[in-house]
């Protein structure tokens, strides 16, 4: 039944719908700290509008009915007739929930499905009429008076009020839903055979004729509106193909956003994206590697005058395929405000249902960032932002006996710096006690004791990282499982990223993310052993260290070594690789620890975990493309991937996350 | 001739019309003094020695791995899984980059000879041990003049297990 041009109608009304709800149940947490913000209501009146509108043009009877309820009362508080209550808005924000399960519903199975939203619609038509009983003569009047407007005010807005003054009317005579089915009718049979028309036109139309039948205008009257309308209409496909957009108001009917931006943005499959992606990596490869050649050339024969020009068409070359690199790597860029726009409505309903009162302070959300990182940080930060809300916030009464403001405040931000985003989930809660941390690891068997009053506070910290760690003796259905915290590591963990929690008992906890920008080209550092080279991601590099080897201890038989009064384990990466040393394989181990040789130390550090690499040497940075190993790990998870370097040669990356682990193991 | 032709998977009618001339074309190429043939449809190229990077753990077979215009593939030193007493890489060296199951792997060895296209009668079903190798992976022997080729079926020369050491151990 449904067909390829059909489905593409479905799901570009399924993108756009999705879109539009996410924006609305934001605006509706803005609007309920500022009821009377009458620009805000429009906003969320048209966007409903839009969501009803198409779903209507596509048939989505229940979707349309549902959103109309939504409509109404949308309506009547934008036009001052009812007040905002708290109520209204939790009937309004579950609308919210059910449309956008159904457009899931429409987007997975291209139906409606069957969806019970009786209950709800009698609800919300409840609330529409509440309070509007005694308001309701008032109202028509004062629409009565909007109608005369039409003529003079000639934006859109108008088109709307006919359409509100119908139904204001109507209600008089028959119940909603009566009225509702009538409408259907009428919308119907136009459906069919005007599906080419305009959207707005056949709107209009539709209204005619229920406002013919229902006697509410003669035909005079509703000639001479039409006549209007259509004049306006033709100034606007004017204006619009002039494309001085800004002169005409927003056009409610007529998906205002979409029409302005139509003409500028494009929607691209992400697979020929991630396709142009690699092909920019396989350029940026051959560049490394004729830039590689042409150094050599340009040594070998200095004052050659073809050298001179290799280099300079190299240098150029160079620069283009950044410049290209930046660009494509835009492209799958969005700003993080994707991720962050969800949360105020999250914090609002767990704070009510806990009974504390928490500000959510968002900073930075237009911050750009792949759109693959996009898609892991959501569920980490989640589980950040109801740690917080469930743990770090105090109840109101013992904020107040702690000289704090009543409203806890709950941090989120974003920022760049260099390669990296650094997202920031602070709260002025209560903060974290490393010894009852240290306790409940004990208690819950994660540690032992005399691990777990070896480490330092900070590393304490970390515990709340470990898979099973909860601080709550109960499992409630916000928190208590011992999960989230271990969901966050992982996601982290996946790309590259590291976390850092800073907290203070009494003040508050800021947890620190960073990631990198990309995961497909990385700077990596390069580093070797013996003969072999590997690279190492630098994101995953706090800093290099030049020690001595005798400053190695051994503590249980594990290599540490001292770092600014911190121990810092110590993988040794020819022991690890089995890479035979040279000039070490006549002397014994003994040896070798009393021996003054200089190595170099790596301290790496992934989520919360820090270890020392000890490697031979430090060859520099470079930026590589990560070429997966896929068919080929030879079951050994050290190594993540491989790339290939200027001059052509493979270089293996390695996997932190597997060398920590390896780490531990021992 | 009256000996049984060779199965083929290329060449089914060779296994019904035996004794028919069926031409199938070889890559031929040396392991010490020793004569192999591949079937040419599961080459894929034939390059020159390259630096290979060594892989941490990986199994001994496996050499390491190279850079195949962008591609990272696996080398496999033949003569390490065959047991052969190891040799160091000369200006014949080759590396032959095979697709074994779907996959590309690259294979070292001495030299390569030439292509060869020989009858499918002339192939003999391979005897119980040829060269100390095992003769799973043995297709047949062909003779030509005075010269025996030893025909493998590169699909059997990696068993299960070693398979899966080069493949994929993600979860």
């Amino acid at each position: 039944m449904i067909d390829d041009s059909m489905k593409e109608i479905i799901n570009d009304f399924v993108q756009e719908a999705l879109e539009l709800l996410d924006t609305l149940s934001e605006n509706f947490i803005e609007l309920e700290k500022n009821p009377e913000d009458k620009e805000l209501l429009n906003t969320i009146f048209r966007a409903a509008h839009t969501i009803k509108g198409s779903a209507g043009f596509l048939g989505f009877q229940n979707l349309v009915e549902l959103a109309h309820s939504a409509e109404n009362i949308l309506n009547r508080l934008r036009q001052g007739e009812i007040k905002l209550t708290s109520d209204m808005m939790d009937y309004l924000l579950k609308t919210m929930d059910i449309l956008m399960l159904m457009i899931r519903n429409i987007n997975d199975t291209g139906q409606e499905g069957d969806f019970d939203n009786a209950e709800i619609i009698n609800k919300l038509n409840m609330l529409a009429l509440d309070e509007g009983g005694t308001g309701n003569t008032a109202a028509a009047g004062e629409q009565n008076t909007a109608a005369e407007d039409i003529e003079k005010k000639a934006e859109a807005e108008a088109q709307i009020k006919i359409q509100e003054q119908n139904e204001e009317k109507a209600k008089k005579k028959e119940n909603l839903d009566d009225k509702d089915s009538k409408i259907e009718k009428t919308l119907n049979p136009t459906n069919k055979t005007n599906n080419n028309e305009k959207h707005p036109k056949r709107k209009v139309r539709n209204l005619g004729d229920i406002l013919l039948e229902d006697n509410l205008m003669s035909s005079d009257e509703l000639s001479q509106i039409l006549k209007e309308k259509e004049k306006e209409e033709k100034k606007e496909e004017s204006i619009e193909i002039e494309s001085i957009s800004n002169i005409v108001p927003p056009q409610p009917q007529m998906h205002p956003a979409v029409s302005v931006s139509a003409e500028t943005t494009i929607r691209v499959d992400v697979e020929r994206l991630d396709n142009v992606m690699n092909l920019v990596g396989e350029l940026v490869l051959s560049r490394n590697r004729i830039f590689n050649i042409a150094s050599k050339l340009e040594f070998k024969y200095p004052e050659d005058e073809f050298t001179e020009s290799l280099i300079q068409v190299v240098s150029n070359l160079n620069l283009i395929t950044t410049d290209l690199q930046l660009a494509v790597m835009k492209t799958r860029m969005q700003p993080v405000k994707k991720v962050f726009s969800k949360f105020p409505r999250m914090v609002r309903d767990l704070s009510k249902e806990l009974g504390k009162e928490i500000e959510l302070n968002i900073a930075g959300e237009e911050t750009e960032l792949d759109k693959s990182v996009i898609e892991e940080i959501g569920d980490p930060l989640v589980h950040l932002i109801r740690n917080s809300i469930d743990h770090g916030i105090e109840m109101p009464e013992d904020r107040i006996k702690a000289g704090k403001p009543k409203a806890g405040l709950i941090k989120l931000s974003a920022e760049h710096e260099g390669n990296y985003i650094i997202i920031e989930v602070s709260d002025d809660g209560k903060g974290m006690d490393p010894n009852i941390l240290r306790k409940k690891a004990i208690e819950k068997g994660l540690i032992d004791e005399k691990t777990a009053f070896s480490i330092s506070d900070k590393d304490a910290l970390s515990l709340i990282f470990a898979p099973g760690f909860s601080t709550k003796d109960k499992v409630t259905e916000i928190s208590g499982r011992g999960v989230g915290m271990d969901v966050v590591k992982t996601n982290i963990q996946k790309l590259n990223g590291i976390i850092d929690i800073e907290s203070e008992k009494g003040k508050g906890s800021d947890i620190i993310l960073k990631l990198p920008l990309t995961v497909a080209i990385i700077q990596t550092l390069i580093i070797g052993i013996e003969d072999e080279v590997f690279a190492i991601p630098l994101n995953s590099v706090v800093e290099t260290l030049r020690i001595s080897e005798s400053s190695i201890q051994t503590i249980d038989n594990h290599e540490v070594i001292n770092l600014r009064k911190s121990v810092l384990s110590l993988l040794r990466l020819s022991e690890e690789f089995g890479i035979e040393s040279a000039s070490e394989s006549a002397s014994d181990g003994k040896a070798k620890v009393l021996s003054n040789k200089e190595v170099y130390v790596v301290v790496v550090a992934l989520a919360e975990k820090r270890i020392g690499i000890v490697v031979d040497t430090l060859y520099g940075q470079e930026e590589v493309v990560i070429k997966s190993l896929g068919d080929y790990q030879f079951g050994y998870k050290g190594i993540s991937g491989a790339t290939i370097t200027g001059d052509g040669k493979v270089v293996l990356i390695m996997d932190i996350a597997s060398m920590i682990d390896i780490l531990q193991k021992r | 001739m009256e000996q049984e032709a060779v199965n083929l998977p290329k060449d089914k009618k060779a296994d019904e019309n035996a004794g028919t001339n069926e031409i199938i074309q070889l890559v031929t190429f040396t392991l010490g003094s020793e004569e192999f043939a591949l079937d040419i449809l599961k080459v894929q190229e034939i390059n020159r020695m390259v630096e290979i990077t060594k892989v941490p753990k990986a199994p001994n077979f496996v050499e390491g791995v190279i850079n195949l215009r962008g591609k990272v593939i696996p080398i496999v030193d033949i003569r390490k899984k065959f047991h052969l007493n190891l040799k160091e890489s000369t200006k014949d060296t080759r590396i032959i980059v095979v697709n074994i199951l779907g996959k590309t792997i690259g294979l070292i060895v001495d030299s390569v000879s030439e292509v060869l296209r020989i009858n499918s009668n002339t192939i003999q079903p391979p005897p119980p041990l040829v060269a100390s190798l095992d003769s799973d992976y043995i297709k047949g022997v062909g003779k030509l003049d005075d010269r025996l080729i030893i025909l493998l079926d590169i699909d059997k020369i990696f068993t299960t297990g070693e398979h899966n050491l080069i493949e994929s151990t993600i979860k």
